[in-house]
């Protein structure tokens, strides 16, 4: 058989025999990023953190101070570690990362509160252990404002007021607090969820730089080349296959894990949010490719990959949000296809919206998969035969 | 032996362009780099709506409270809900108030009022703004309502805000009392760029090395080879922290706890696992971009291991105890504690403990590969 034959098959044949001799690079498309999501997942899969350990001091020692300190201990997000008899313990137990606050409840609390008089109680964090903090803070400060309501509404019923009434008086207007979609602010749905496709992005770009670059590094590019009949759309195609189909299968894993077997079921539309997910693969894909053939250097693009995707999660808007980046990095952000993603995963996804709220990031993703790729397969149409663009390392 | 392997590994280190780059100038880059979106560290003026189905004089009000309250900006006032569900989509809003009709004449019939807060759960700094700031705007409007009712039965105004709320609330924050975002999450992540940065480029100089079949230190592989070659890793990881914990918290300005001599012991420690660490690592892969590939992967998963961002407590425990095999987490919560915390060495004695075993596991197991690996052509010639 001469190589006419075979060769509309044998670019895809080449890049298959390829990965299938390439253990690392088999795995890059296949158990690793499985493994390494897994953990991810592992690592957050408890959703909202329980019985973080704080310490309690106590100097009023009153029914009512004990009260207190029970409740804290029963709230579910808090467990009372200690009590501790002065600032300085309570500071060794937060350095030490045995406890993340403490309560201070002063000698004359019982006193002042019985008495009708105000009386204040303490709370200090460890502001360094932000995430720890924020939801400590939550609990101990609505088991406090319970209790002080409980006081309240005895005073009153002394005073001769029905319990309505006194319930009605206390506090005109009542406030309902609503954390749309994430009702109990569930870290996995507000952060795992969005670090999925951070995974993903990474892995997309590594593949096919890896892939395009190795032909580079190798000299091996004549041959590949031929192998698509001389074809440069043909060629890179076959490089671009694999990795395509092997992460949409990982995106409609995570989609399918996280929906059914997790039960953040797709509230909004979710042909928008298939089309999303090909999209921000396709993405990638073009975005790997020029960075590639802009640089005709596997090891650059390496690193590029590295510069661009692996803190790509911190600017993406997910955690800290971008109205308050500076624009800079606000411009840095917009131009990564994740930031755009994210935003239609977190609205398709979970707030339930229809398709036609995600269409300007969905066109921004299809115009950067288009724009990325087409420059790069010209690139590398112009410059990937020649042996200037070999075997550097 | 020792000294000569010393200075052949720095000399492999300097006169390979790709190790040069991301041993020391990789590290430069991204602490400019990845502290840039957090550096107003704190967010304001977070969009929001009002849904105002009552139209009184008290909706007014609350409207009015929450255009001036400054960590909100009120960017629509509408009757409708699904006006507001349509701005929440469009990411335009990051929370609404709804003030239901038929309020103003509950409260001034004494009856229970509801108003209704709705954060964007989906955005957590952004709900926390939203949510805290509106309750904050119906609160005072409340306590206004309240105090005048209070006002006439009792003598004075302070009285009266005291049977308010008998029990007040002080939180106060430690450490990082600026709560700045930046100054929580950049400090561990310094730990980890000087870790995968080094990671990277030794992976890189071992396949390097293994491709081309030229060792820096020919011959057999002796005790103080390996010696030379660890300490001229752990110099470099040495000076990349010196570099962070010195000149990258001072300018931008975290929170410096400062144990000094805590410091550089758990530095000289730490630099010295993670050298033991890359070089098991390094005599894993055969080519120069192995270690490259997934040290860019697990970046991500190895951060959140450290216990930083979501407590060690509620992992997995199998997590909770295979996280101690990378030294980054020992090096993350240890330094965390020691610069921004000031804690003492008693106080990070497990990340002490942990970093000292790694060390000894990495060097034992290195040591024995290093001789395993002992070069073919002298090999041959036996």
């Amino acid at each position: 058989m001469n190589e006419a034959d075979k060769e509309p098959v044998s670019a895809l044949a080449r890049e298959w025999r390829r990965l299938r001799g390439d253990f690392w690079d088999f795995g890059m498309l296949s158990w690793i990023p499985v493994v390494l999501c897994g953990m991810l997942w592992l690592v957050f899969s408890a959703g909202i953190a329980r019985d973080l350990p704080i310490v309690v001091i106590d100097n009023d020692n009153s029914t009512l101070s004990r009260q207190l300190t029970r409740w804290l201990d029963a709230s579910p997000g808090i467990k009372v570690a200690a009590k501790v008899a002065s600032s300085d313990e309570a500071l060794h137990r937060l350095r030490e990362r045995t406890a993340f606050g403490y309560l201070l409840i002063p000698n004359d609390f019982e006193q002042k509160l019985l008495g009708g008089r105000q009386a204040t109680v303490q709370w200090l964090y460890n502001a360094q252990f932000s995430s720890h903090a924020g939801a400590l803070l939550r609990d101990v400060r609505t088991v406090s404002t319970t209790l002080s309501a409980g006081i309240e509404m005895t005073a009153r019923a002394k005073k001769g007021m029905s319990g309505v009434q006194a319930a009605a008086q206390f506090e005109p207007i009542r406030t309902t607090l609503n954390s749309l979609y994430n009702e109990n602010i569930s870290y996995e749905a507000f952060l795992t969820l969005a670090l999925m496709p951070a995974m993903l992005q990474i892995f997309i770009v590594v593949a096919v730089v890896t892939s395009i670059g190795r032909e580079l590094r190798d000299g091996t590019a004549p041959q590949w080349l031929a192998s698509a009949s001389g074809s440069w759309l043909r060629a890179i195609g076959a490089k671009l296959l694999f990795p395509l189909i092997a992460y949409c299968v990982l995106a409609l894993l995570y989609l399918l894990f996280f929906s059914l077997a997790r039960g953040w079921a797709v509230a909004g539309s979710l042909p928008a949010l298939l089309l999303s997910m090909l999209l921000l693969v396709l993405a990638y894909c073009g975005l790997a490719t020029l960075l590639i053939a802009a640089t005709l250097s596997l090891r650059l693009a390496l690193s590029g990959a590295a510069f661009i995707t692996a803190p790509a999660f911190a600017f993406a808007g997910q955690a800290f949000p971008l109205m308050a980046m500076p624009a800079p990095a606000r411009a840095w952000a917009e131009a990564l296809p994740l930031t755009h993603y994210l935003q239609l995963q977190t609205k398709y996804w979970l707030a339930g919206a229809p398709w036609r709220y995600g269409v300007q990031e969905m066109l921004i993703l299809a115009g950067i998969a288009i724009g990325c790729g087409a420059v790069g397969v010209f690139l590398l149409a112009r410059r990937a035969n020649a042996p200037a663009a070999w075997g550097r390392t | 032996m020792m000294w000569k392997s010393f200075l052949a590994t720095w000399r492999a280190m300097l006169t390979d362009k790709g190790a040069l780059t991301l041993l020391f100038i990789g590290g430069i880059i991204y602490s400019f780099f990845y502290p840039l979106p957090y550096s107003t560290e704190i967010v304001q003026r977070v969009p929001v709506a009002v849904v105002d189905q009552d139209r009184s004089a008290m909706s007014r009000q609350l409207t009015r409270f929450a255009m001036a309250h400054p960590s909100l900006q009120v960017i629509a006032v509408t009757p409708d809900l699904p006006v507001a569900q349509d701005l929440l989509w469009r990411d335009e809003v990051m929370g609404v108030l709804i003030i239901p009709d038929g309020l103003q004449t509950d409260v001034l019939a004494g009856r229970a009022a509801h108003a209704q807060v709705a954060g964007n759960g989906l955005y957590l700094m952004l709900n926390k703004v939203a949510l805290n700031g509106l309750a904050e705007v119906v609160g005072t409007v409340s306590a206004g309502i309240e105090l005048k009712r209070l006002g006439a039965g009792t003598p004075s105004g302070i009285q009266a805000n005291e049977q308010r709320s008998p029990i007040a609330f002080d939180a106060v924050p430690l450490f990082n009392v600026k709560e700045g975002y930046g100054a929580y999450v950049v400090p561990g992540v310094a730990t980890l760029i000087v870790q995968q940065t080094l990671l990277i480029g030794m992976t890189m100089l071992f396949g390097t090395w293994y491709q081309r079949k030229s060792f820096p230190v020919a011959g057999t592989r002796t005790a103080g080879g390996y010696m030379g070659m660890l300490l001229a890793f752990a110099c470099v990881a040495f000076l990349n922290c010196c570099y962070f914990f010195g000149f990258v918290f001072w300018f931008q300005d975290y929170p410096r706890g400062g144990n000094f001599g805590g410091m550089l012991l758990l530095l000289v420690l730490f630099s010295l696992a993670e050298a033991a660490f890359g070089m098991l690592l390094g005599m894993l892969f055969r080519t120069r971009e192995r270690g490259t590939q997934l040290m860019i992967a697990t970046s991500m998963p190895v951060l959140f291991l450290a216990g930083l961002t979501w407590p060690v407590s509620s992992m997995p425990v199998v997590l909770q105890w295979l996280r101690w095999l990378l030294p980054s987490t020992a090096g993350i919560q240890g330094f965390v504690a020691l610069n921004q915390m000031g804690a003492s060495l008693y106080e990070i004695r497990h990340e002490v403990a942990g970093l000292l075993a790694l060390l000894v596991a990495c060097v034992a197991l290195g040591w024995w590969r290093w001789r395993a690996e002992t070069p073919a052509p002298i090999v041959q010639q036996r």
